[in-house]
């Protein structure tokens, strides 16, 4: 205002022609003095505030939110997550949407090209994602093609660094980075909120171990399926879990269904005569059967029109000793005989193995049952037939007897000091002992014997279950399974393996004894130095000659 | 009157100036930062993808396939490892005794 005083001021007023050339100039002083207040406001507030556009930093924030990784007991990497480009268009910057569609297409030939086209064109569209997550050389063709409109997304890919390893239990991601699968959806909220990584109870060198005998199986004896599981009795760790056939979690949209079923948690199978410990320990633990009893074993029983019958008879009066190691069926029934309906349920039930099992892993299997729980029921499941369980579950019961009676839950996740472990008595210690020493005997001079391993002290049960089909039980289409754990004296970690129709290897027989059994003293022998599990250096046995005789992988696979 | 208002003009002046190189310099220092924020950024994105491509290269199949091939190596046997019985169990004082006798 002092300003255009002055100006005034300092003009002279003479008559009525300088009367308007005075107020022209006061008038372009005045607009000129306005120009300059909004270009000094509009500067000044440049100055002050700044502009209002995201800075890099926010930007870099944003994409460096990811999820967390996996990672094994030791640490060792299992998923991460990278960040990696995926190719997407502004329409409004793209004048030829042909040539655009027509250009990608020489770099992605499945491009849908009319598709495109109509999407680029479409009015109401601002954005287009072109291709998710493209590779590097992708990316650079792309940009060699110079086409408009065109730009590059920073998105993040999750990246399974082991390929199929424990690709059943880790799971898989969708494209947008959620866990649509194993522990990535069971554990989803926990690892999209980016934080530390997830501590798997996963052993990388015995899941490896794990999946190469079970690719050894399918190879030996072109089995249709397998899985795996070896268990911490203490604390419930799951050491190793697999299933085969395995897929890559990198590409599990490549995988078919068979490939993608996890056998181990999400199966169920009749396991056979694993279950014969069982029905022998709930009798022990009644008080209706003494361990040092016999049973004429030499006859079938009859139950109506079926007719349970031994493999391998025994022609003479057995032990319960020598009616588990040499699998008798017959034995086991009368075994099972002594208990009531009521009894043998609640012991399997006590163990788990009547309902889904309590372990947070999507689509874990519930068993199934039979339709009536009878006489006939009841002597079949005693031996395994009529009750389908999943692999974990029967190894989870078996910590029962390798833990003198206290049974732990499996875990996946590894425990923090803090955790208490989740035991539950469910059998007497003097039981799990007796059961205990059977196995072992079962190992030593039963049907176990080529699951035999100096040093370790296997202590097991093999299972031959015949597989329902449409006309009953097929004899020739078995589920062959091994149950044990090791060292019998001090027990530290049950293995189960189950192979889904194996064939016999020439001049051998298709059983249990001569698949699962000799597999499972190939995996010991390789774990458990992996495992810490000191070896019990007794003297060599004669009976190591019948066994597998095993000492290294090697020397089998050379066989 | 003239010189207070030129005086006024010139400090007007001076500090339009100042706050303006001042805006300058800070629009520069953030442009640092946020480059300093993105290399950091990048660094560590790095970092993640060697950590993967180091798992990649020492997952168990590789490794022991290496072991086996270069070295003649295979699973440890039971004959191989000893307890801790396999050393001697004396108290240090013993030994020491033993060994001035």
């Amino acid at each position: 205002m002092k300003l255009s005083n002055s100006l005034i001021h300092s003009l002279h007023f003479d008559g009525a022609g300088d009367r308007w050339a005075s107020i022209r100039a006061v008038s372009v002083a005045g607009v000129v003095a306005l120009m300059f207040a909004v270009v000094t406001w509009r500067a000044t507030t440049i100055a002050l505030g700044g502009t209002h556009e995201t800075s890099v930093a926010s930007k870099t924030v944003q994409i460096a939110a990811k999820r967390a990784d996996i990672v094994d007991r030791n640490d060792e990497l299992l998923a991460t997550s990278l960040t990696i480009d995926s190719l997407a268009a502004a329409p409004q910057e793209i004048w030829d949407a042909r040539e655009v569609a027509d250009g990608l297409a020489t770099v992605f030939p499945d491009l849908n090209v009319e598709r495109l086209v109509a999407r680029l064109q479409d009015p109401d569209r601002k954005f287009v994602w072109i291709r998710r997550k493209v590779s590097p050389r992708q990316r650079q063709a792309v940009y060699d093609l110079g086409l408009e409109g065109l730009r590059f997304e920073k998105e993040v890919q999750r990246i399974y660094t082991g390929g199929s390893l424990a690709g059943h239990l880790i799971g898989y991601t969708n494209v947008d980075s959620k866990g649509i699968s194993g522990l990535e959806l069971a554990h989803q909220e926990r690892l999209a909120a980016g934080a530390a990584p997830l501590k798997l109870t996963i052993d990388t060198g015995v899941q490896f171990a794990l999946e190469d005998e079970l690719n050894f199986a399918a190879e030996a004896f072109n089995i249709k399926g397998g899985s795996g599981i070896v268990l911490d009795v203490k604390t419930g760790a799951v050491r190793a879990v697999a299933s085969w056939p395995t897929f890559d979690p990198n590409r599990a949209g490549d995988a078919v269904d068979d490939q993608r079923l996890n056998r181990a948690i999400n199966g169920v199978f009749e396991l056979g005569s694993v279950f014969k410990p069982l029905t022998v320990a709930a009798a022990l633990d009644a008080g209706v059967l003494r361990p040092t009893e016999k049973f004429n074993v030499a006859r079938n029983l009859q139950f109506g029109s079926i007719t349970i019958k031994d493999r391998h008879p025994i022609s003479s009066v057995a032990t319960v000793t020598d009616i588990l190691a040499h699998s008798s069926n017959v034995g086991t029934v009368k075994i099972s005989q002594l208990l009531d309906l009521r009894q043998q349920k609640e012991f399997l039930d006590s163990l788990g193995l009547l309902s889904r099992p309590q372990i947070v892993f999507p689509g874990a299997a519930a068993p199934i049952l039979p339709p009536e729980w009878n006489e006939l029921s009841g002597a079949t499941i005693s031996y395994g037939h009529g009750l389908a369980v999943s692999p974990l579950a029967l190894a989870a019961a078996f910590t029962a007897i390798a833990n003198d009676g206290e049974m732990v839950r499996p875990r996946f996740i590894e425990p923090e000091p803090e955790d208490e472990i989740d035991l539950t008595r469910v059998i007497s210690a003097p039981t799990a002992r007796v059961i205990a020493e059977m196995m072992r005997t079962t190992v030593v001079e039963g049907t176990g014997t080529r699951a035999d391993v100096y040093g370790y002290e296997i202590a097991g049960k093999t299972g031959t279950a015949e597989k329902p089909g449409p006309d009953g039980y097929d004899y020739d289409r078995n589920i062959c399974s091994f149950v044990s754990f090791f060292p019998a004296s001090r027990p530290e970690y049950v293995v189960l393996i189950v192979l889904d129709e194996p064939e016999a290897r020439e001049g051998e027989g298709k059983t249990a004894a001569m698949n699962a059994a000799p597999l499972t003293g190939r995996l010991i022998a390789r774990i458990a130095p992996m495992l810490g599990v000191d070896p019990v250096l007794e003297k060599r046995r004669s009976t190591s000659q019948k066994a597998s005789g095993v000492r290294t992988v090697s020397d089998e696979r050379a066989l | 009157m003239k010189r207070l208002i030129v005086i006024s003009l010139f400090v007007i002046a001076l500090l339009s100036v100042s706050v303006y190189r001042a805006k300058e310099g800070a629009q520069e220092s953030e442009a640092k930062i946020a480059q300093l924020e993105k290399e950091i950024a990048a660094e560590k994105e790095d970092l993640r993808v060697l950590k993967a491509e180091e798992a990649h290269l020492s997952r168990p199949e590789r490794i022991g396939q290496l072991a086996s091939e270069k070295l003649g190596m295979g699973p440890v046997r039971p004959e191989q490892m000893s307890g801790e019985v396999a050393f001697d169990t004396k108290p240090v004082d013993e030994v020491a005794k033993e060994a001035a006798q």
